[in-house]
């Protein structure tokens, strides 16, 4: 291997933990976030000339990790367990917090101090932050790819919608049931 | 929907039973609110839209607050995913990365292509 292509490889491998660490949080599996960085790497490096500068490779390699997630998505949707959560996407609105004339018929903020003092304190919680990882585990997988896509790589709605494979129309939808979902599951995880 | 949560406090039960109807004729409402407060993180409101929110805003101390919950709703998604982010794979899976990597030519050219390609002149 002559020396080109090994400052080639470092500049790759450079990335390479943070790239984990991307995969990781989205999939929450060692293996397959050891899969998608594999993939995405192979696939980047064999692919150079596509790479148009610009962007930094950081933001190009992640660009390519969202497409591979959304294949990873695609394939285990086939998997009937998981063509079941998908179903449930469509319960998953906020029925039943408010009566017919659009009041509130339970409290929203009952055990919710914890949330209502600053964002920064609430980021800070440590019971916020155990059940935060609980309920997000909860939401149907294309639903948090979606609200992950736009909430955390802040992305347009109309790229996350892309990004998690659904329309800008029902991407909208999605968003509000996720973070109505959330707000419920987190009350009612602190009620407990 | 089964849950366990108590209903909202009572003067906001006397206040809404009195101005709910009228409330919900005009789209002002605690669900219209909530539906617009939420969107609103998505995407730019119209002007009545605005309008609407800010009216009830000032109306419900209730939603005052679930706005506040939303808002740190957000801060803690990317707390977590932050956290989450931190995670380090393991050495073995880097080395045998590199190897790969190592042992795979890129297609065309590499980052700083070899300019032996011409020839000497």
């Amino acid at each position: 291997m002559n020396q080109e292509s090994k400052i080639a490889v470092d500049l790759f491998m450079e990335h390479a933990p943070t790239l984990y660490g991307y995969a990781y949080s989205r999939v929450r599996d060692h293996h397959l976030a050891e899969d998608l960085v594999q993939d995405t790497m192979l696939s980047a490096w064999k692919s150079w000339d596509s790479y148009q500068g610009g962007s930094s490779v950081l933001v190009w390699l992640t660009g390519i990790m969202r497409h591979k997630l959304l294949d990873q998505w695609r394939s285990n949707a086939r998997k009937p367990i998981l063509q079941h959560q998908e179903n449930e996407e469509q319960e998953a609105n906020p029925a039943g917090l408010f009566d017919e004339q659009g009041n509130w018929v339970i409290d929203p903020n009952h055990g919710m101090a914890s949330m209502l003092q600053s964002p920064a304190a609430a980021a800070h919680n440590a019971d916020l932050r155990k059940f935060i990882a609980l309920c997000m585990a909860k939401l149907p997988q294309r639903m948090l790819l979606l609200f992950q896509a736009k909430e955390v790589d802040e992305l347009s709605v109309a790229e996350a919608a892309e990004a998690a494979g659904v329309t800008p129309g029902s991407a909208a939808v999605l968003l509000t049931r996720a973070r109505h979902s959330l707000r419920l599951c987190l009350q009612e995880s602190l009620m407990q | 929907m089964k849950t366990n949560l108590p209903p909202p406090p009572r003067d906001y039960q006397k206040s809404h039973q009195l101005i709910g109807a009228w409330m919900h004729k005009h789209h002002l409402s605690c669900e219209h609110y909530t539906h617009l407060s939420i969107s609103a993180m998505d995407r730019p409101l119209g002007i009545s839209e605005k309008f609407q929110r800010w009216i009830h805003f000032f109306m419900c101390s209730v939603c005052r607050k679930f706005t506040k919950q939303i808002a740190s709703l957000r801060m803690l998604v990317k707390r977590h995913a932050s956290d989450l982010a931190t995670t380090k794979p393991t050495d073995e899976f880097l080395q045998s990365l590199r190897k790969e990597l190592a042992s795979t030519t890129p297609e065309n050219s590499s980052p700083n292509p070899k300019p032996d390609n011409s020839t000497d002149g």
